[in-house]
């Protein structure tokens, strides 16, 4: 793959003879080879006489479609790193593109620091950026275990997710995984040797979060006492997580939609521009279509973003993975614990297997740890289990009806004066009060309890102070 | 020559644009691309008249692809705004397209004719 130029050889495949032999300028100039193609059919045969290290090509070609080449070139023996270019016309041809295995996606119009950061990401040959097994490549990463129809689908699009650099969009509900997904995803991409940063969108304050982004000078503003870096500079090289994406305000948006676009970014209080070259994972437990369609989410940036969508399951819908999960999770904690548990009866099997999880693993977590902390024995017993335990929904009440059942007390309505109906900001407060006090001051516990994230508790609380 | 104010009319080509791609590529790879750009200007004109000639909308299409994209890389920005609009926003009626068609002729000549003048400027 290394040629006399260096760095390695690039195939551009551009109907532009003008464009095109701009790129390959700009990439000769760091010490690219690189050979030009106008058509479609004469890129197959170049690719077919000798594979380049890296092809950009654009996806709307005069003869056929860049899809056609792409799926050639996924069929030979080591095949390249496909860049594809877009226009922001043929935009939804470059998801496509993604989907079918295409490295990255450049949208005109470009800068040539941005071409050549992901041709330079794209050298590494496709053969060195086969995925790892997904649950054996961290710590962490083992947390996201299944064997149930619907992880087994979510593992086989992580699996095509990391061989390219696709922005990937992660939703489900609330304590669903997604941070454990996105970490997952991360080991296993050939982005595994560089920077994990993890940012929660909800818990920056506002006035902040371009300063966690994108760094500061020193006395951008007061209290910048030094030069800081952002996570996008901080993350270079690796993935940067976006938790509860949907908080994000919309001016920041439209920053980050910028970087998206160039890879270009500059410090709050400096003019100077900077470059990154990070793999964007975002996540959210809110609908994302219905916040563009409400405008809180911009629409250019949700499918700038949604290049991979990956829908991670509720716990309730994963069947056996509950069992599954939580002998793996009681194994943990007791080991963390210096506890000897090592099974659950039958009785608590069928109340795991039979309870709604609102939480979802978040609850799972919390409820094993609560029992192993606080008893002893070799068995996890129904009364070994928290008090609180159940006080979401059940999905068969006659299998556990010591459970108490929020859902059966919500039927029970009666007409009331319409001087009795109380704003709905207060009810929630109560729900949320009584609930973090049930939990004994314990907001994590009561957020899964709730069903939705802490930080969605602690953002609530400030907005009622 | 470097690329400066004197040698380019300001209505038709954006300077910075020039000016960065003469620090991506030096000025004599840049003096070869923008002759190459204009024998594309003048093979698309050639095109755009014969597709005007035979009402042909989709041949029109393909040109303002092609247009689009590299009048804008060029920093020919009027040029690439009316390829834009005119690819991605077509009007309805084929007349409406020929029209439009028309204005963008007329619009690539005088980029050319202005690329061509800035052309022999850096060559010197």
């Amino acid at each position: 793959m290394s040629d006399i130029m260096g760095k390695g050889l690039v195939y551009i495949v551009e109907d532009s003879i003008a464009s095109g032999a701009l790129y390959a300028s700009q990439l000769e100039q760091v010490g690219f080879e690189c050979k030009h193609f106008a058509d479609g059919y004469s890129a197959l045969v170049g690719i077919k006489e000798k594979m380049p290290a890296v092809i950009v090509q654009d996806v709307c070609l005069p003869d056929i479609s860049g899809l056609e080449v792409l799926q050639f070139v996924n069929k030979q023996k080591n095949p390249a790193n496909v860049v594809m270019i877009t226009s922001n016309s043929s935009i939804d041809i470059a998801v496509e593109a993604m989907r079918l295995g295409g490295f990255d996606f450049l949208e005109k119009p470009f800068t040539s620091q941005r071409l050549i950061s992901s041709v330079e990401s794209a050298l590494t040959p496709k053969e060195q950026t086969k995925v790892q097994p997904l649950v054996q490549s961290s710590d962490k990463s083992q947390d996201f275990v299944g064997e149930s129809l619907a992880m087994k689908t979510v593992f086989r699009l992580l699996d095509s997710a990391a061989r390219s650099k696709a922005c990937v969009f992660i939703t489900g509900e609330s304590g669903t995984g997604k941070e454990v997904c996105a970490q997952t995803l991360h080991d296993s991409s050939p982005r595994s040797q560089g920077p994990f940063i993890a940012i929660n969108c909800a818990a920056i304050p506002a006035e902040l979060f371009e300063s966690e982004f994108f760094g500061h000078v020193k006395g951008a503003f007061s209290g910048a006492l030094s030069d800081r870096k952002g996570a996008v500079e901080v993350a270079n090289g690796g993935t940067l997580f976006l938790d509860e994406l949907c908080e994000m305000e919309l001016n920041l948006q439209a920053k980050l939609l910028r970087f998206l676009q160039t890879g270009i970014f500059s410090k709050v209080g400096s003019s100077e521009v900077l470059h990154s070259d990070v793999r964007l994972v975002c996540a959210t437990n809110r609908n994302p279509i219905i916040e563009v369609a409400e405008g809180r989410f911009r629409e250019d940036l949700y499918y700038r973003l949604n290049v991979i969508p990956v829908k991670l399951p509720p716990l309730r819908e994963r069947g056996n993975d509950i069992l599954l999960l939580a002998e793996y999770i009681l194994k943990q904690k007791s080991d963390s614990n210096a506890k000897h548990f090592i099974g659950f009866s039958d009785e608590v099997k069928a109340l795991f297997c039979n309870y709604d999880w609102p939480g979802n693993i978040r609850e799972l977590q919390n409820v094993i740890e609560n029992t192993v902390v606080i008893n002893d024995g070799d068995v996890i017993e129904r009364d070994m289990l928290p008090n609180s335990f159940g006080l979401g929904a059940v999905k068969h009440s006659s299998s556990a009806k010591s459970i108490h059942n929020t859902n059966d007390q919500s039927v029970q309505l009666s007409p009331m004066s319409v001087h009795d109906i109380e704003p709905l900001w207060q009810v929630e407060k109560r729900a949320i009060e009584n609930a973090i006090k049930s939990c004994e001051d314990n907001i994590p516990l009561a957020a899964a309890y709730l069903g939705v994230s802490a930080s969605t508790i602690y953002r609530k609380i400030k907005g009622w102070s | 020559m470097p690329i400066s104010e004197q040698f380019i009319d300001k209505s038709i080509t954006e300077l910075n644009v020039l000016i960065q791609l003469e620090k991506d590529v030096g000025i004599s790879v840049l003096a070869r691309l923008v002759n190459l750009f204009i024998d594309e200007l003048v093979t698309m004109a050639n095109q755009l008249d014969t597709a005007i000639s035979n009402a042909d909308i989709i041949k029109i299409r393909e040109i303002m692809h092609v247009l689009k994209n590299s009048a804008a890389l060029y920093g020919a920005a009027p040029l690439a705004a009316l390829a834009t609009q005119l690819h991605d926003s077509p009007p309805p009626t084929t007349e409406e397209n020929l029209h439009a068609a028309l204005v963008i002729k007329h619009n690539l000549d005088k980029t050319r004719d202005a690329y061509q003048i800035m052309s022999k400027s850096i060559a010197i």
